[in-house]
């Protein structure tokens, strides 16, 4: 056992010492998952990303653009990529040294098209709906952190395919003073209903490639859980 | 004009479902045995879930070699789940285990106690190098590649955390005057 020098213990040899380790671990044989409910696990996962699905164009008659939407519609590996390229190291960045993974505010305000705070003066910015479509994920605020644009404001008008909201204060993306929801009927009633906007409410709203959610805790009256969930994401 | 892209799935879609559902076939058992070592099990099947979504949400950021990567998100996330208090809010979903009850496959035989003391009297940090290096199985590279730092970092930390345990074992022993694991050496 000692042929070499060992100059703490026997169990310098890192295999024993390995070995020794192992004796401690608590899950040395863990039954496999389950795999009908891995399987809806997956599925899950992978159609929750219809959450923030953009829809088509919002003004129609944009030109011929209808025909690169077809990458889009399944946003991981389009869309995703290229917010996530601007969120960085998500997961990794955060865990260099051994301090706490740094919250979601501390990525997204690294990220360089990331303005929180006030809405931009004199600024619409214009966003659309696909609310009907839509099949929500579990709110977290890792999700969240990952929306584009995230802001609190007051709803000025629902008319018809439009809803107009004063943003007040902005916590990720680029907001202007005033946001503009243009939808087809069915995605602005899945909107309206899903959040319950009413003019005169303040509301936190987050949106993904210019598609505001309208699922539980991504976009809801600034209380509660949604109030929570803004503040885990971005605020801390 | 036809527009009604959202019912067809193009191809790099099923690609892209196709590449993960191989990346998770790879990792999910050894990250369910991850977090089963790091926390309880209704946080293990959240953090899992949530794993899973971030390398779904980041699917071109995975390396061929996922799991070190995966181990790092799934790290990140439990550390996001248990700061703060525990969530109600649980994915719908959830991965629950065939029939044996939990105590009968989580410890077939109890876990060494003494090791067990020996890395809680480590830093955090340094016992959680030893985890990944032992139960984890990974070598210096890949458990850089989970932390977010240099592999010579780890190495030399390793380094540091094996001598720092192997005493606070030998003060364990010296304390209760415990044999075991020292026969084969001379007193």
């Amino acid at each position: 056992m000692n042929e070499r020098d060992v100059d703490r213990d026997d169990f310098n040899r890192d295999d024993e010492l390995r070995a020794l380790l192992r004796g401690a671990d608590p899950v040395q044989s863990l039954p496999p998952a389950d795999p009908v409910a891995l399987a809806h696990l997956l599925e899950d996962i992978m159609s929750a990303d219809l959450e923030v699905r953009p829809v088509e164009p919002d003004e129609g008659t944009r030109s011929a653009g209808t025909h690169g939407r077809n990458r889009l519609t399944w946003l991981v590996a389009a869309a995703a990529t290229a917010m996530i390229a601007g969120v960085g190291g998500f997961a990794i960045a955060g865990l260099s040294d051994d301090s706490p993974p740094p919250q979601a505010s501390e990525r997204q305000t690294n990220s360089p098209e990331t303005t929180a705070g006030d809405p931009q003066a004199g600024v619409t910015t214009e966003l659309t709906t696909a609310a009907s479509k839509t099949r929500c994920a579990a709110a977290t605020p890792e999700l969240l952190a990952q929306y584009d644009q995230a802001f609190l404001g007051t709803v000025t008008a629902i008319e018809g395919d439009a809803l107009t909201i004063q943003a007040t204060e902005v916590f990720n993306g680029e907001v202007g003073e005033t946001v503009e929801v243009t939808a087809p009927p069915a995605d602005m009633q899945a909107l309206t209903s899903g959040v319950d906007f009413q003019v005169g409410g303040t509301y936190l709203v987050s949106a993904f490639d210019g598609s505001v959610s309208a699922c539980p805790g991504f976009s809801g009256p600034a209380s509660g859980t949604t109030q929570t969930l803004f503040t885990e994401a971005f605020v801390r | 004009m036809e527009t009604v892209e959202d019912e067809a799935p193009d191809a790099s879609e099923d690609g892209a479902r196709e590449r993960f559902e191989a990346i998770v076939a790879e990792v999910i058992e050894p990250v369910r045995r991850f977090l089963a070592r790091r926390t309880d099990r209704d946080t293990a099947d959240d953090v899992l879930a949530e794993t899973l979504l971030v390398c779904w949400r980041r699917l071109d950021d995975v390396p061929d070699q996922a799991l070190p990567w995966v181990y790092g998100v799934a790290r990140h996330c439990l550390a996001n789940a248990e700061r703060g208090e525990r969530r109600q809010r649980r994915l719908a979903a959830r991965i629950t285990v065939v029939d044996p009850p939990e105590e009968a496959v989580r410890e077939p035989d109890p876990p060494d106690a003494r090791v067990s003391a020996a890395l809680a009297a480590l830093r955090p940090d340094e016992a959680e190098l030893l985890r990944l290096w032992a139960w984890e199985q990974l070598g210096p590279a890949e458990i850089a590649e989970v932390l977010g730092v240099t592999a010579n970092a780890v190495s030399i930390r390793l380094h540091r955390a094996r001598g720092k345990f192997v005493d606070a074992l030998g003060k364990i022993d010296g304390d209760a005057g415990h044999e075991g694991v020292r026969e084969g050496r001379e007193t």
